[in-house]
């Protein structure tokens, strides 16, 4: 167990500046998924105010998903259309069956709620692909392409590219189309958009039914270097958390920059110390929680001011 | 007043039935359940104080246990201090960390709220793996000695049965009365509407800290009694999914009542026993069930059932439904 | 009577956004007075209440309370001066029943602590005896008392649940009371007794700034009335000068069905 508490502090040493870039690669990779996960969030929170604790397990859905039909020999680009068009399926029936039948519930009642879901869907993993890890096959060569002293995966650059074209995506569905607009009034003021005619309660399901497969993506792509778990989603979830708490919640591209700060900063303090990885990331949220609960492009407060 | 001595009176009933009930278990492992569900207990009155009375979310609460539990471990086999040092150390450092996080943690709300207490609970777990020299990492601290009253060592699961027993009587009794006082009050008006509280006169920051101090301590102190009962503790016993236990404990045996908390650590203890036996059909269930009793029971399964119950009957529900 | 300066704004400001929700106020509650604030919805009236019980930070001004400044403290420090108020949108503790309700207005009237009260020390429990007492007093005053008291606060009517909020508010034996539109859905036989209490609360050396849109109401009990109007003060005088005065007439009596 590598360890930088106690005995092995003093073994740290700087890294070199193909080590930096290095961090800075995986680091970018991984903060492309975190900011995945993140957006899955944010568009949720936007929709209903709910912070949605099943997030991750959309994630280890995708990734087995994905996986599975890998394996079962259909081509890449279709096994990760059937985990998201699976996921986009989960989402949208998991809105309809515990979260608006449990309508106008305390914010208790809501987290427990997907938490609840989120058990009962590693459950639901664990049945069907057991507790081991799973390997999945990279999208394209496993062969490494250097770049003077540090390399990168291909992979590695499958992920960047599909998150930015994803990125661009939503960014065009959310400004460009009817839908889009329509999501963008209800985060808004779902009174208001309701009075002119939007329907709010379909714009909920909407956003879980993207959020899941946002996350069914984000699994996929993320499996072939981190295989697929049943329980992988419990912490990619809660770093998704993180990164968009660091980004400011609610605010899309808060969440996308959180996400890559958080994956860069992870991977740096990976590289000084191992075993601190994950207290980058929760320490990370504990100070922007404290210090500035909007985040960095937030504008939402999680004090706020009570209204007499 | 009426309602205060039925407390009493269910106290009593419910010490005496504590008394008796190692004779009835059927095997040392169902007395060793018992100790289980006790300690969860303790720390689910606690959880229950802050949550469905003061109405603030902690998604850490395990960490507190762990504090306990590490600082009587490491008291009692590094320093060669007894036990009950232990505890006290357990419930002292508990609340200590709780007044010093507290502060800064509570001026959060809702789920931001829930998302500081699990970051503080994710980073406390990580400091227990990383204080090697103090923690022995992921091995654990092992060999902890037992209580032990006047020579006797409570080395048996019977023996520990009624010092855990004894303990949650009297932290029920302890919840009960704060809750009935000026203090209680002043936690339920901050649930109830933080606006009113500060203008009747609550000083809210203050009393969310008093519920969360008080919390931790007693989580603390039931980490000690698990360190000294299981002679073992490990990182992996005080995270994330312990603390949603926790709470899972306070919310399907309803928010607000003290029964209900302890209700809910006897059912959530005994359901994950279950699950160690068949894996996964189990963790679905236990998914399922949750999800449905917050969905249509709000107000927790005790509760819950005695409203359906009424309206099967066609009277009106015992409790009223209350949504926290 | 020698007039004494119970309650004194002077210049305040709030603004929310780009929106001046009160503009430059300044006004004075004499000690023993019944004074109204009245305007049309929006003047900020109530966002006046959260600025002297100091829900709001005001942006700029003063506020003393009975000669202490009150701005810039936390609200319940301004409890602790003797203020205490009622809320438009009724804000009951709903996990309460009646009587605890009203003991937790009375909570500045005591002071044992959480250990005390874990061990139910002797001192605690007659604290606690004398506080439901005080309790039923004001249930009694505002006519609650017929009540089961541990009842749980929402079970009651609406009119009934803007009583309590009266009652809790006394609960503090407070030298300052304000009742933000207390007989808003109140029926006319409810409206003229809440004035009665009103009267009564003001014998028992209770001073009330009252906000309503019951203009029979106001007219009647108060002893003068001030004006608002998008957050400006535009009359302050007696009820026959208010009425009388054309730009009352004009911003806010004149758009009144
Ligand atoms: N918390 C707040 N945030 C933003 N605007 C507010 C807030 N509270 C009140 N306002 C605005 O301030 C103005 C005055 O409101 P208010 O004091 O409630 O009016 P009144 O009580 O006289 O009807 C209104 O335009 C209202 O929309
Ligand atoms: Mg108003």
């Amino acid at each position: 167990m590598p360890a930088c508490g106690g005995r092995t502090l003093y073994a740290m040493t700087l890294p070199t500046g193909a080590q930096l870039l290095q961090y800075l690669i995986s680091g970018l990779t991984l903060g492309s998924v975190y900011g995945m996960i993140a957006l899955g969030f944010t568009l949720i929170h936007n929709a209903t105010g709910i912070v949605n604790f099943a997030q991750g397990e959309f994630v280890a859905f995708g990734a087995l998903i994905a996986l599975s039909c890998s394996e079962a020999g259909l081509p890449m680009p279709l096994a990760v259309l059937t985990a998201m068009a699976a996921m986009t399926l989960l989402g949208a029936a998991l809105e309809r069956a515990a979260i608006r039948p449990a309508r106008g519930a305390s914010v208790i009642t809501l987290i427990i709620i997907t938490i609840g879901a989120s058990i009962l869907l590693r459950g639901i993993a664990m049945w069907q692909w057991g507790p081991d890890a799973l390997p999945m096959r990279h999208f394209s060569s496993e062969d490494p392409i250097h770049l003077g002293p540090a390399s990168i995966l291909r992979q590695h650059l499958w992920i960047m590219g599909i998150v930015v074209a994803t990125m661009l995506g939503l960014w065009l569905l959310a400004e460009r189309t009817q839908v889009g607009k329509a999501m963008r009034a209800c985060a808004v003021d779902r009174e208001a958009a309701q009075l002119v005619g939007i329907p709010a309660a379909r714009m909920v399901m909407l956003s879980f039914a993207l959020s899941g497969m946002l996350g069914g993506l984000a699994g996929s792509i993320v499996a072939p270097l981190s295989m697929g778990q049943y329980n992988m989603g419990i912490m990619l979830g809660l770093k998704g958390f993180c990164a968009a708490i660091l980004g400011g919640i609610g605010n899309a591209p808060g969440a996308v920059l959180g996400g890559l700060l958080l994956g860069i900063l992870e991977s740096l303090g990976a590289g000084l110390c191992s075993g601190m990885k994950d207290a980058v990331a929760f320490g990370i949220m504990l100070m922007v929680l404290l210090v500035r609960p909007t985040g960095l492009l937030g504008r939402r407060a999680g004090r706020g001011e009570a209204v007499g | 007043m009426r309602v205060r001595s039925k407390r009493y009176h269910q106290l009593a009933a419910a010490a005496a039935a504590a008394a008796v009930l190692p004779l009835v278990l059927p095997s040392e492992y169902a007395i060793h359940l018992a100790v289980v569900i006790g300690i969860n207990a303790i720390v689910a009155l606690g959880l229950n104080l802050l949550m469905g009375y003061a109405g603030q979310v902690s998604l850490g609460q395990a960490a507190f246990v762990g504090i306990g539990a590490y600082a009587s471990a490491i008291l009692s086999v590094k320093a060669g201090l007894s036990p009950w040092i232990g505890l006290a150390a357990g419930a002292a450092l508990g609340g200590l960390t709780a007044a010093v996080v507290g502060g800064p943690l509570l001026k959060l709300r809702g789920h931001y709220l829930a998302m500081g207490t699990l970051g503080f609970g994710m980073i406390v777990q990580i400091v227990m793996v990383q204080w090697e020299d103090l923690t022995e990492g992921t091995i654990g601290v092992m060999g902890i000695p037992p209580f032990s009253v006047a020579g006797l060592a409570l080395d048996s699961e019977l023996r520990m049965y009624y010092l855990v027993a004894a303990s949650a009587v009297l932290a029920i009794a302890l919840a009960g009365n704060v809750i009935d006082s000026r203090v209680g009050r002043a936690m339920r008006a901050v649930h109830g509407s933080e606006v009113a509280a500060a203008t009747s006169g609550v000083d809210t920051a203050r009393y969310k800290l008093q519920v969360f101090i008080m919390s931790g301590a007693m989580a603390g102190f039931a980490g000690s009694l698990h360190a000294h009962h299981a002679a073992y503790v490990h990182p992996d016993s005080f995270g994330f999914h312990y603390s949603i236990q926790l709470v899972v404990m306070v919310v399907l045996g309803g928010m607000a009542s003290i029964w209900g908390a302890v209700f809910g650590a006897g059912a959530v203890t005994l359901i994950g026993e279950q699950l160690r036996s068949f894996q996964e059909f189990s963790t679905i269930i236990f998914g399922a069930v949750l999800v449905a009793v917050m969905v249509f029971m709000p107000a927790g399964l005790w509760r819950g059932s005695a409203d359906l119950i009424g309206r099967l009957l066609g009277s009106r529900g015992a409790g009223g439904r209350r949504r926290a | 009577m020698t007039a004494e300066v119970l309650l004194r704004l002077t210049d305040v400001t709030k603004r929310f956004g780009g929106l001046v929700a009160v503009d430059d106020l300044t006004f004075e509650v004499q000690r023993g007075q019944i004074k109204a604030i009245i305007g049309p919805n929006g003047a900020g009236k109530t966002t006046a209440f959260n600025l002297i019980t100091g829900v709001y930070a005001l942006d700029e001004g003063e506020i003393e309370v009975a000669g202490k400044r009150a701005s810039r403290l936390p609200s319940h420090e301004v409890a602790s001066f003797g203020v205490a108020r009622t809320f438009q949108n009724v804000q009951l503790f709903g996990n309460m029943s009646i009587l605890e309700n009203v003991m937790v207005g009375a909570h500045t009237r005591a002071k044992s602590g959480l250990l005390s009260a874990s061990l139910r020390l002797p001192a605690m429990r007659s604290e606690e005896v004398a506080l439901a007492e005080r309790a039923r007093e004001c249930l009694r005053l505002v006519g609650l008392d017929k009540l089961a008291p541990e009842m749980p606060a929402l079970s009651l009517a609406f009119g009934q649940q803007r009583l309590l909020e009266v009652a809790r508010a006394l609960a503090a034996e407070p030298l300052l009371v304000l009742l933000d539109e207390p007989a808003a859905g109140l029926s006319t036989a409810e409206t003229a007794r809440l004035g009665e209490l009103v009267e009564n609360i003001r014998e028992l050396g209770v001073t009330v700034l009252l906000v309503d849109h019951d203009m029979d109401l106001v007219m009647q009990i108060s002893d003068e009335v001030l004006v608002l109007d998008h957050g400006v003060k535009i009359a302050e005088g007696t009820p026959r000068e208010v009425q009388r005065d054309p730009r009352v007439i004009a911003a806010y009596l004149g758009e009144e069905p």
